[in-house]
């Protein structure tokens, strides 16, 4: 039986766009020989979290197939491993979170106004937190005891 | 939100777990927006003692966060986060 798959690839944004849309569709061929291609989707070019192989930025794409379970993941990781221009990628299979409906292959950005609501309610929460709450989540230190008697005095 | 005084006279915040607030069935490691609230400003996972988040959601946020790191979605380290 088939299965779900999705595979998130970065590949370095410094080469040429036309690089990076073929290699994309390299990609796309790949399964498309094994599998069925659900849907590409492309992020654009963001901001890595930390510099991968000197590089600072990269192109990242979802793809999301079916494809029997096995080979075509194989031949994906043997092939991504040796290009040189794809600085990770990440292959899940069965993902229950699934295809984003909401989201076009070439929209970039342009989260639905639901998760942006959801998304402030939950920063209001965690930011009110902060070193305060770190505070309050202390273990109870129990009591001090008396005071020691005060040297010096008298 | 219920408080609570201990014996103390400290008070105890109720806490809630954001995914089961939110129905948030299952986390996915692309929606870094999300994880980032999850994550301390060093890069550090949140512990469930602080954010309040299920212990089978934490879990689940758990491998979705180390996910997102390998993508360099998330940071493994930071000085300083957004």
């Amino acid at each position: 039986m088939a299965k779900p798959y999705e595979t998130v690839i970065v590949v370095d944004a410094m080469i040429p766009d036309e690089s990076i849309a073929s290699e994309f569709d390299a990609i796309n061929k790949l399964i498309e020989t094994q599998g069925k291609m659900v849907k590409l989707d492309r992020w654009g070019k963001r901001k890595l979290a930390y510099p991968i192989r000197k590089r600072t930025h990269g192109e990242y794409a979802v793809f999301y197939y079916e494809s029997e379970s096995g080979g075509l993941s194989a031949e994906l990781d043997k092939r991504l491993r040796i290009n040189e221009n794809v600085l990770r990628w990440l292959t899940v299979a069965d993902n229950p979170v699934g295809v984003p409906a909401d989201r076009l292959p070439e929209a970039e950005g342009g989260a639905p106004a639901e998760s942006e609501r959801s998304e402030r309610g939950g920063r209001d929460r965690d930011d009110r937190g902060g070193r305060d709450r770190d505070r309050d989540d202390r273990d109870d230190r129990g009591d001090r005891g008396d005071r020691r008697p005060r040297r010096g005095d008298d | 939100m219920a408080e609570r005084r201990e014996k103390d006279g400290k008070t105890k915040r109720k806490k809630i777990c954001y995914f089961t607030e939110n129905k948030i069935k299952f986390i996915d490691y692309k929606d870094d927006k999300l994880l980032r609230k999850f994550v301390n400003e060093r890069g550090k996972i949140v512990s469930r003692k602080i954010s309040g988040t299920s212990a089978v959601y934490q879990r689940e946020l758990a491998i979705a966060i180390k996910r997102a790191r390998h993508l360099a979605l998330l940071p493994f380290v930071a000085e300083n986060m957004r």
